[in-house]
């Protein structure tokens, strides 16, 4: 073989993998509207959480509902047949920041300064599930 | 100098593999028949391609049952997404054109060291 048809064989196997990685690409762009959907579920989690049944058995049927609802994504997203690069990493580290932000840095310090005012709560809420957007925005850039 | 091609991996020249290894290399993890419908090759074609990388150490394959179903993930290693990025180097050298003495531009004639 001559070095031209050696170099049209390989343009064309780049060209193949180029459409295949392509299609990989699109095939793992549910993950980023996944990370978005678990931000939006969490804010509405938290704020049914902490500002309209703060207390009672209404609160604990919430929180286990939204545990419930969690757990049923989770076992959705397995369903899907491709997982874009990171994924595992960026719904672990958003989630651990999410948890952490909720028990341990606002989530406390909306409940002093907030109580149960249904606005702070949302606003606090989006903030914590900021980790779950911005890794959503760099799955989607990626 | 040898030429690029003595260079390629030969495990992953073949075209089937070569595919394989292309769509495993961009994705965390996909799905068996996901991989075969991509590639475009029957099951026992895309097992045999998929025993010869992971006796390489290029990819991991592993079964997880979901519900009443088993699904086979697989997914590249370190050292198949290495081999790939070199792969692919060594390919857009040999694709690339050479550069040969008469395809460069001469240096301007009072630019000339004596």
């Amino acid at each position: 073989m001559n070095d031209e048809n050696e170099g049209r064989a390989a343009r064309t196997a780049l060209a193949e993998a180029e459409r295949i990685r392509e299609q990989a690409v699109r095939s793992g762009r549910w993950f980023s509207g996944f990370l978005a959907a678990l931000g939006v579920a969490s804010i509405a989690w938290i704020t049914l959480l902490e500002a309209v049944w703060p207390d009672g058995g209404a609160r604990n049927y919430t929180a286990a509902g939204g545990a419930a609802l969690f757990l049923l994504a989770s076992w959705r997203a397995e369903q899907r047949r491709v997982f874009p690069q990171g994924a595992s990493r960026r719904l672990m580290v958003s989630a651990i920041v999410w948890f952490t932000l909720y028990l341990l840095v606002i989530g406390p310090l909306a409940r002093w300064k907030l109580e149960t005012s249904p606005p702070g709560w949302i606003a606090a809420a989006t903030v914590m599930a900021l980790p779950f957007f911005v890794a959503a925005w760099t799955a989607r850039r990626s | 100098m040898t030429h690029p091609r003595h260079h390629l991996d030969a495990v992953i020249h073949t075209p089937a593999r070569f595919s394989i290894m292309a769509l495993l290399a961009a994705v965390e993890r996909a799905e068996f028949r996901f991989v075969r419908d991509t590639v475009q090759i029957s099951d026992s074609a895309l097992s045999q391609h998929l025993t010869t990388l992971e006796k390489a150490g290029y990819v991991t394959i592993r079964k997880a049952q979901a519900g009443r179903r088993t699904t086979t993930w697989l997914a590249s290693t370190p050292e198949g997404k290495a081999a790939f990025t070199r792969h692919i180097a060594i390919l857009n050298q040999i694709a690339s054109p050479p550069s040969t003495p008469e395809s460069r531009e001469p240096a301007p004639q009072g630019e000339q060291s004596e």
